[in-house]
This record gives C-alpha cells, sequence and structure tokens, in this order.
C-alpha cells in the first residue's frame, strides 16, 4: 500500500502535475485531427523525455495517450470522422446526436465515461496485470483467427438495414486488407501496378474517406449559413449547463454498460495486435446486443458512445499489460514506450516490479491523474471545438475539412497515394452508402483482416507440424479456441434469436 | 425515380471480386489461401445480393438527383486538389483549391468575399504547412511551383 501512496505523491508532484496540464491540450489537438494517431503523438513527444527523469517521462507518455485517444471523439461527433481507430464507433450514435442539436450533450457524456473507463482500466492494469498478461500469452495463431471471427460477428451489429449487405461490406474490407504483402510467405498481393500499396492500405486513409468524405460531400450541398443552422434543422440546440446534466445521466444510466465496456476494453487492450479500432466496435455491440431497444442504436442512442468511449480508455492501460509485465509491446504505442523505456535504462518486463517498482507503480498510477486531468480539461476544449466547428460558414468548413483529410492521410506514411486512396473511399463511401451499405463493417473488415489472415495462416502452419495431413484440427482442439468457438456462434446466432423472441413478444 | 439497391450493391460487389481475381499471380500457398477464400466469398454474397434483387427487392431513391451543383463543384475540386498536389506542389494545390471551393459555394460573389476567401486560404495552408513542415518534421511535395 505504502508503494502506491509514493506513486500518488510522485504524480501529484507540481512539475508532473504543469507537465500533464500543458501536454493534454496538445495531445487532444493531435487526437482531433483525422489521420495523426495518439502513436504519432507519443512518438514525437518521446524524444523530449529523454531529458527528463524517467518518472516524469512516463506521466508525460501517459497524459498525451490518454488526451490523444480522448480527442479522436470529438470529429467522430461532430463531424462523423473519428479522429482516431479507436473512436470509430463513437461516430454511430456520436453524429446523429450532433444532427439532433445534441453535440454538447454528447460531448460531455464521453467526459463522464471516459472518467470510469480510465478508472477501471487502471484498476486493472494495477492490480491484475501478471493473471492478466498469463492469458494473453496463451493466444496462439488458432486463438487469433478466432477473436477475428469472433470480431466479424459484430457485422450484424453493424450492418444498418440490410444483414447481407454488412456481411458484403465486411468481406470487401477484408479484401482490401489483403492488398500488399502477405503476412506469411511475403508474396506482393494485389497492387494494380502501384508500388505504393506494396505496404498495404492504410486504415486511417480507408476511414477518413469512407467517414467523413461523404458528410463533407453533403455538406456542400446546401452551403448557406453555418454548420450549426443547417445540422440542426427542426431541432433545439441545448445549453451546455443542460448538456453536462445529461451527459452525467447518461453515463451513469446503465452501469453495467459502463463496467461491461470497460472490461471489453482493458482485455482487448491486453492482447498483443489488438487495441481501441476493435475494442470500441465490440463495446458496441455488446451494448445494442444488451438493450431492450436496439433499433434506437445508430439514431443517436447515448449508450453507444458511452460503451465505445469507455472501452478505448480502458484499452489504453490493457495495452501497457503485456509491455510492462512480460517486455512484450502489444501494441504500436506500447513499442514506442518500449524504446523511451529502454533508453531511460529500464528494461520492460519483470524487472520493472522488482528492481525499478517505484517507477512502475507510479506510471501506472499517473493514469488516474492523466485521465482525471484529461477529462477536466476536455470538457473545456470539447466545448470549444463545438463553438468554433459550429459557428464556421459551410464554405469555409468544407474545404477546412478537407485540408485536414488531406493532410491526415499524408501524414501517416508520407505518401500521396494514401490521399488518393483516401478520396477514392470517399467516393465510394458515398456511392455505398446510398445503396444502403454501412461504413462499419467495411472498416471492421479492414481492421480484422489482417488479424484473421495472420491466425489462419500461421495457425495452419502450426497444426501442419503437429499433425501433418489433419493441419485444420488444430483450429478446433485448443481449449481457449473452443472458448471462442462457442462465443462467436452465440455472437452470430444472438441476432436470429432476439429477432424471434422480439417477433414472439409481439 | 427509384433504384434497386440490391442489384447494383451485388454488382459492385461482383466487380471488385472480379478485379481482385483477375490480379491473382503467381503467389505462394500461403500468400494466396486467404485472399482466395475472401474473393470466392465476396462474389457468392454480391450474386446472393443480385438474387435478393430479383426476389425480395430494396430500393433506395436515386442520389444522382441530390448531387446538385455546388456538390459536384466540390467533389471535382477535390479531385483536381489531390491529383495536382503532387505535380504542382502541395502549397499551391491546397490553397487554389480551397479559394476555389469557397468562391464556388459562397452565396455571393464580389471582390470582398474573394479577397477574404483567397486570405482563409492562404492562412489555413500556411498554418499547417508551417507546424507540419517546423515542429512535425512531415513535408509535402514541393512539386514544380511549391
Amino acid at each position: 500500500m505504502g508503494i502506491f501512496l509514493d506513486a500518488f505523491i510522485n504524480v501529484l508532484a507540481f512539475k508532473n502535475l504543469a507537465a500533464m496540464t500543458l501536454l493534454i491540450p496538445l495531445g487532444m489537438m493531435a487526437g482531433a485531427l483525422p489521420g495523426f494517431t495518439a502513436t504519432m503523438a507519443v512518438a514525437i513527444l518521446v524524444p523530449f523525455t529523454f531529458a527528463m527523469d524517467p518518472v516524469m517521462g512516463l506521466i508525460c507518455v501517459s497524459a498525451v495517450y490518454c488526451s490523444a485517444i480522448y480527442g479522436g471523439a470529438f470529429p467522430a461527433i461532430l463531424i462523423n470522422t473519428p479522429g482516431t481507430p479507436s473512436s470509430i464507433a463513437t461516430c454511430f450514435d456520436g453524429y446523429p446526436m450532433t444532427l439532433q442539436g445534441r453535440a454538447q450533450e454528447a460531448l460531455f457524456t464521453i467526459a463522464f465515461a471516459s472518467l470510469v473507463g480510465g478508472f477501471i482500466g487502471t484498476i486493472g492494469l494495477i492490480a491484475f496485470s501478471l493473471p492478466l498478461a498469463k492469458i494473453a500469452l496463451k493466444f496462439g495463431p488458432p486463438e487469433y483467427f478466432w477473436v477475428s471471427i469472433f470480431g466479424l460477428t459484430i457485422i450484424a451489429g453493424l450492418s444498418g438495414d440490410s444483414l447481407l449487405k454488412g456481411v458484403a461490406g465486411g468481406i470487401l474490407g477484408l479484401l482490401i486488407s489483403t492488398i500488399g504483402i502477405a503476412p506469411v510467405g511475403g508474396d506482393v498481393r494485389f497492387t494494380f501496378g502501384i508500388s505504393s500499396f506494396q505496404g498495404g492500405v492504410e486504415l486511417i486513409s480507408v476511414l477518413i474517406g469512407f467517414f467523413c468524405i461523404p458528410e463533407v460531400f453533403k455538406m456542400a450541398r446546401n452551403p448557406v449559413g453555418s454548420y450549426l443552422k443547417n445540422t440542426s434543422v427542426g431541432s433545439t440546440v441545448e445549453g451546455y449547463k443542460e448538456a453536462i446534466f445529461k451527459g452525467f445521466r447518461n453515463a451513469f444510466a446503465d452501469v453495467v454498460n459502463l463496467i461491461r465496456s470497460s472490461i471489453i476494453g482493458l482485455f482487448v487492450g491486453i492482447l498483443p495486435g489488438a487495441g481501441g479500432n476493435i475494442s470500441n466496435l465490440i463495446a458496441y455491440n455488446e451494448v445494442k446486443r444488451a438493450s431492450k431497444n436496439p433499433e434506437s442504436f445508430g439514431k443517436g442512442n447515448p449508450q453507444g458512445i458511452v460503451a465505445t468511449e469507455t472501452a478505448d480508455k480502458a484499452t489504453i492501460m490493457g495495452s501497457f499489460v503485456p509491455l510492462l509485465t512480460l517486455g512484450v509491446p502489444g501494441s504500436p504505442v506500447a513499442a514506442v514506450v518500449y524504446g523511451a523505456l529502454m533508453i531511460q535504462g529500464l528494461n520492460p518486463g519483470p524487472e520493472l516490479f522488482t528492481k525499478h517498482a517505484e517507477i512502475t507503480y507510479t506510471f501506472m498510477t499517473s493514469f488516474f491523474v492523466a485521465t482525471a486531468l484529461t477529462v477536466l480539461i476536455g470538457m473545456f476544449a470539447g466545448v470549444l471545438f463545438y463553438q468554433i466547428i459550429m459557428r464556421l460558414p459551410i464554405r469555409v468548413l468544407v474545404p477546412g475539412i478537407l485540408l485536414l483529410t488531406i493532410v491526415g492521410s499524408y501524414a501517416v506514411r508520407n505518401n500521396f497515394m494514401d490521399v488518393i486512396f483516401m478520396l477514392g473511399s470517399g467516393y465510394l463511401g458515398y456511392v455505398l452508402g446510398k445503396l444502403g451499405f454501412s461504413p462499419g463493417p467495411v472498416v471492421l473488415g479492414l481492421v480484422l483482416g489482417p488479424i484473421a489472415e495472420k491466425g489462419l495462416v500461421q495457425g495452419y502452419l502450426m497444426g501442419n507440424s503437429i499433425s501433418p495431413g489433419m493441419p485444420w484440427v488444430i483450429f478446433f482442439t485448443r481449449p481457449i479456441s473452443i472458448v471462442l468457438i462457442v462465443i462467436s456462434l452465440i455472437s452470430a446466432l444472438w441476432p436470429f434469436y432476439s429477432a424471434r423472441r422480439r417477433r414472439r413478444a409481439a | 425515380m427509384m433504384l434497386n439497391s440490391d442489384l447494383y450493391g451485388g454488382l459492385v460487389m461482383l466487380v471488385f471480386a472480379a478485379m481482385f481475381w483477375f490480379h491473382i499471380g503467381d503467389f505462394t500457398k500461403f500468400g494466396l489461401m486467404f485472399p482466395k477464400v475472401i474473393i470466392v466469398l465476396l462474389a457468392v454474397t454480391g450474386i446472393a445480393l443480385i438474387v435478393k434483387s430479383k426476389i425480395k427487392p430494396q430500393y433506395v431513391e436515386s442520389f444522382i438527383k441530390e448531387i446538385n451543383k455546388y456538390m459536384t463543384a466540390t467533389m471535382l475540386w477535390s479531385l483536381i486538389w489531390v491529383v495536382s498536389a503532387n505535380y504542382v506542389g502541395f502549397f499551391v494545390a491546397s490553397t487554389i483549391s480551397m479559394w476555389a471551393i469557397q468562391w464556388t459555394l459562397s452565396d455571393e460573389r464580389n471582390l470582398k468575399t474573394t479577397i477574404l476567401s483567397l486570405a482563409v486560404a492562404i492562412g489555413s495552408v500556411f498554418v499547417i504547412y508551417y507546424v507540419f513542415t517546423q515542429y512535425l518534421y512531415i513535408f509535402f511535395p514541393q512539386g514544380f511551383l511549391f
């Protein structure tokens, strides 16, 4: 207990609080800029931490990481553009709330939800790191394959009106994910003569293309007036005091949702290779599935954004579990932090909890303070962001957003082909959207494609070496695989069961 | 006018499946295993959508009608912007495109709004360019102009 008290005192030192307060708005700006990911924000920060003492450097990392993920929700809610992949599902209900004149309510709802997600995630990181890391280590290629299949079963929840179109969109996403070098075998596939495609398709470009560009085009259709006037037609725009109250009520209206989403976020974060881009979608699907009124999702149900934002905050802490306990960086940000720890002379792994326990616990505890400060500053930043976006005339906002999307798509790999691909995805997203295809399943397929393919091929190779002639048996015989198959089956069949139950009740 | 969305959706999926199928090259067994299954699945789903379009079609409002002159202009300028930036240079292409989109979407076009739009375009592009090149070390294409 004493070590935690010392850790708290360390975190609450004036210089650390000042550094966090200074960095959090910058992290939020980075997160809010489509294409500028939390990894990039942390990577830019890390060189500056070399001159700091290890405690302060790591505290700065936690502040920037938390705030960048938080900032990603602002454009998701206000302009239907996920600032980071962790906010994909926040668009589904956040943007409809904006269209109903409830943008401020949505911004305060995510603040309170983030607070809970961050706190539960930090408690999980501190209390259950070692056992959770051991479970994560038991996941081999067959388990990852089934995790991706389970992920794909949530397509039903993201499909909109037609399940078949949702499935088709998901498969299209999986197919797009195969562009580039094969994860096993090294084949250069489906580049269509464009050398830039050898590195694959950049998720951020597709995200921006499918979610943001169609909205920008729709905005341009009626360019007279401000965004506020055009988006809130027929709705009353609420004041911020009312919005704070409603945000608080939304966040705590369903405590089960808060806890479930936090646990999903924490667990997905622990799995190496999985992250906020998956956890927010799973949490969204689970809240929709558990709801008595699933058809209200996608139309501005606040529980949707509570689930996604709670989950992706808990994922932040989860992603540090394998790094701190085993020395395995499970996410791109964790890999950057791995380098930062090494340069500070700290070897990631068990040594962190023995030789450098004080620094490690201070780092873990700093997530409490980073979360609280992020939420506090985020409330003001959200309102400011809202005021700026909403008051701008459409004729300025449209080219302004286009500029940011172009810069965001380019900045990921310094490659203009990504920008062209982003715009192409935008045109395709617009047409598919009008034909009744939701962008969610396409993006889900794109996110899960590489995990599914790697799991399938590596699992096949494993199976072939264990039982030649029957390589597929391995996918159905390992205990965790069996559990995942059962969960996937339940998840896939649930929409049919639920629909039948509703029909009977009616 | 109403569109049979299942039919057009199915055709789009078949086009994608065909595009990828005809680009299957001399891949190794491991490189081909996953995409081959996915292409077949996409084709099957596309066919299923087309079959559904005949049995139980879903109709949507034709979206061609809602693409007005403002939307068309924005779509075209965006395309010109991203295609030209690599050749003309990011700064010049972005400034001109931003200005042109603002000018197109303006309800009143006079000297004042023209100058104001140009100032907004130059200012926005300059801030982005400066921050990204000076602080984030992300360099944009210079092209033959800038």
